[in-house]
């Protein structure tokens, strides 16, 4: 009497056998049920097949269509360096771990620890070097911001734990109450007429004899204008213990502000809409119109000038959403923005690449529709537009026959030209970059934007690289086949001198060789004899390929950014 | 080998993971890259306090998984999968990928995005090399749960594949 060796496993024991997570002795009744169960085994393969879907997505989908890190990776040895010199008394390194272990012995209390927590990870952020260049660069950049686009006198409201006052930035102080805040402001060395303005924050950042910066991003996922840069700084010494500034990320706006002073304690500033103000305290700056209040107020304006860095980061962006390949999207930087425009992009574009860019300081985005002003002539091939020379009409035949009829030549001709249109987008995006940064704005960048350009570079060799390869590969048999004389093997490429230049030596090759595929698979007007054609088109392709690959590794090899 | 040695290494060969894992828990990427930073200075300070850190790969994700929460909790997060959705249908004219096999993935990424929060938080931890008594602690649940929940998301997957 045959019987199997015990019941089928459960499902879930199945998938403990397949991840190794039995013990021994279960595992190997799972594995003696398995040699006599067929149905068994079907199953334990369709799970394996499941769990190869999986692997295949995470690396097909998540490590390919997550955005990259927006920054290069930090100096791990130098921030571990600047642990150990700031660690080096014991008391903190012990506070700090023992926080830690905490954490790490029961994670299920974190929520207890949750303050502990915050506090450590500002600790540590503020370890680092960085925040401080990065406060200090965001504070005068909004500064700049603040003094090119003034405002009327702002209303703010002013919260300590005892009072709530509202005051007219400016104002000369009225009340008991104010004289006593004004007082804390003044032995603080905190400008009292305009406490919520990057400017004043600056000046008093900058008097401070030792003080520790951490810089946050807070993202508003519903309303991402709201999205803002806290920058927070811890005096060492001073009335003013530690101040919060919160700027707008969109137009760098001075918003909130949170000063944590000796005597007074916690002092809160936030803006207040100004309209009700106007009406009820100042009717004559009511009745005049708000540009006269500008004019009168600054004499002369200070444009913030956008910089190379911003440029980058929407180009950055652009190719994180793939949209640098032959879209209809312009960037420009004018004086203080960033311009990008496009025409009669579908309104689902529209929106990611709002999305996307949404984060991006001084970027002013300009989308048109099509019927709303004169619409670029949509990109597209097209095939045969040209009657096909008889020569290339009897070559396409021959290619017909060894591809087994006209519906494989044409599938075959359409995958190998949108192949090279593909390759043509990364070329031009290539060639672009190269417009915006030219070597004199290059190096007047900082390494890390230098780092990030390199990247984008690599990004589109590699993808250039790729595709030349798999053209190459596409088209030699068939090619090699009818060509005259065999392939030349491809005269060693070499790249040298700045990335700009090798750009330039790259694109007449790659725009040659997309000519000669027009001609051959495609119909275009030929301006070699047919005859050539093959051979010159399996020539090109070689040397396109060994080309694309001496940039990939010149743009990988080429310093940028790491001689500091 | 010494610590900063250890944590060098490690921060070269997991950070994209560590990365890309605390992305699919809904942080931008910013606020993921920083946390991954943290993560490893965190783990170095571990280290020196000579903690017993038996897994480190398991470590640095329970750390950064309690870590990319708590920035979860404070600052605004995107839902999963974070405009992934997007980005696989920009990549419908991709002509190194067939059609056929776009639909595929777009099928799979739906899936894998109608599964419950911790089955999806199983698998990914699984996806990157955790065992179940690991992915356990990270979440707080029993290795048995862990089971279960991978099970479960396993099945659902199966479905779309066939
Ligand atoms: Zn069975």
């Amino acid at each position: 009497m045959s019987k199997l060796p015990l019941p089928h496993p459960a499902g879930e024991q199945l998938l403990r056998y397949a991840d190794g997570e039995l013990s021994s002795r279960e595992s190997e009744q799972i594995r003696v049920h398995l040699s006599a169960c067929w149905q068994c085994r079907a199953e334990l393969e369709e799970v394996e097949q499941t769990i190869n879907e999986c692997v295949r997505y995470r690396k097909s989908v998540l490590a390919n269509l997550f955005p990259p890190p927006p920054a290069p990776w930090c100096d791990i040895r130098g921030r571990l360096t600047e642990v150990d010199a700031t660690l080096g008394s014991p008391s903190l390194l012990e506070r700090l771990a023992d926080s830690l272990g905490v954490l790490l012995r029961s994670p299920r209390r974190w929520a207890a620890v949750a303050t502990t927590i915050v506090l450590i990870a500002v600790i540590v952020s503020e370890l680092r070097h960085t925040p401080s260049v990065q406060a200090a660069e965001l504070l005068r950049k909004a500064a700049l911001a603040s003094e090119s686009h003034p405002q009327t006198p702002r209303r703010i409201q002013i919260r300590t734990s005892t009072r709530r006052i509202t005051r007219i930035a400016g104002a000369s102080t009225a009340t008991a109450a104010e004289r006593e805040i004004e007082t804390s402001f003044r032995s603080a060395r905190y400008d009292w007429d305009d406490p919520l303005s990057a400017k004043s924050f600056a000046a008093w950042r900058s008097q401070l004899p030792a003080r520790r910066d951490s810089v946050v991003t807070v993202f508003d996922n519903r309303s991402p204008e709201n999205n803002r840069y806290e920058i927070r700084t811890a005096a060492e010494s001073g009335e003013l213990h530690e101040a919060m500034l919160a700027l707008r990320m969109r137009d760098l706006r001075a918003v909130e502000a949170r000063l944590e002073f000796g005597s007074l304690g916690l002092v809160e500033i936030s803006e207040l809409p100004d309209e009700p103000f106007r009406a009820a305290a100042a009717p004559e700056a009511a009745a005049k119109p708000p540009a006269a209040v500008e004019t009168a107020r600054t004499p002369e304006k200070v444009i913030p000038a956008a910089t190379a860095s911003d440029e980058l980061r929407v180009f950055a962006a652009l190719r994180r959403l793939g949209a640098d390949l032959g879209e209809p999207i312009e960037v420009k930087r004018t004086g203080s923005q960033i311009l990008v425009s496009a025409v009669g992009l579908a309104p689902r574009r529209q929106q990611s690449i709002r999305q996307e860019l949404a984060v991006l300081p001084q970027v002013q985005i300009q989308f048109a529709d099509p019927s709303a002003g004169a619409a670029p002539p949509v990109g597209g091939r097209s095939i045969r537009s040209d009657p096909v020379q008889p020569g290339v009409l009897r070559l396409q035949e021959q290619l017909e026959k060894q591809l087994g009829g006209r519906a494989s030549f044409d599938q075959f001709a359409d995958q190998a030209l949108d192949l090279s249109d593909s390759l043509m987008a990364h070329v031009h995006a290539l060639n672009r970059l190269a417009d915006h940064f030219t070597a004199d704005v290059e190096r007047q960048m900082l390494p890390p934007d230098r780092l990030l350009l390199q990247r984008l570079r690599l990004d589109h060799a590699q993808a250039i690289s790729i595709k030349a390869q798999s053209i190459e590969a596409r088209m030699k048999p068939v090619l090699a086949a009818v060509a005259e004389e065999p392939g030349a093997a491809a005269s060693p490429a070499a790249f040298s001198g700045t990335w700009q230049a090798a750009t330039q030596e790259l694109f007449p090759q790659a725009r040659r060789t997309e000519r000669l595929l027009a001609v051959m698979l495609g119909g275009a007007a030929s301006e070699v004899p047919v005859e050539a054609l093959p051979s010159q088109l399996l020539n090109h392709l070689t040397q396109l390929r060994a080309s694309a690959e001496a940039y990939r590794d010149f743009t990988a090899a080429s310093p940028a950014g790491d001689d500091r | 080998m010494p610590f900063d040695d250890q944590v060098a290494q490690l921060f070269e060969e997991t950070r994209d993971d560590v990365y890309r894992y605390l992305m699919t828990l809904g942080l931008h990427p910013p606020q993921a890259q920083e946390a991954v930073q943290e993560v490893f200075l965190r783990l170095y300070v571990a280290l020196k306090k000579n903690e017993e850190i038996r897994n480190p790969r398991a470590w640095i994700f329970r750390v950064a998984h309690n870590l990319g929460l708590k920035i979860r909790e404070r600052e605004s997060f995107l839902p999963f999968p974070a405009g992934l959705e997007a980005r696989l249908a920009a990549r419908e004219n991709d002509p190194e990928a067939s059609l056929l096999e776009h639909e595929r993935t777009l099928r799979f990424h739906r899936a894998i995005e109608g599964l419950s929060e911790q089955q999806r938080r199983c698998l990914f931890l699984r996806l990157e090399g955790l065992r179940y008594p690991e992915i356990a602690q990270v979440l707080g649940i029993s290795a048995s749960a862990v089971s279960e929940f991978l099970r479960r998301a396993i099945a659902r997957l199966r479905k779309v594949q066939l």
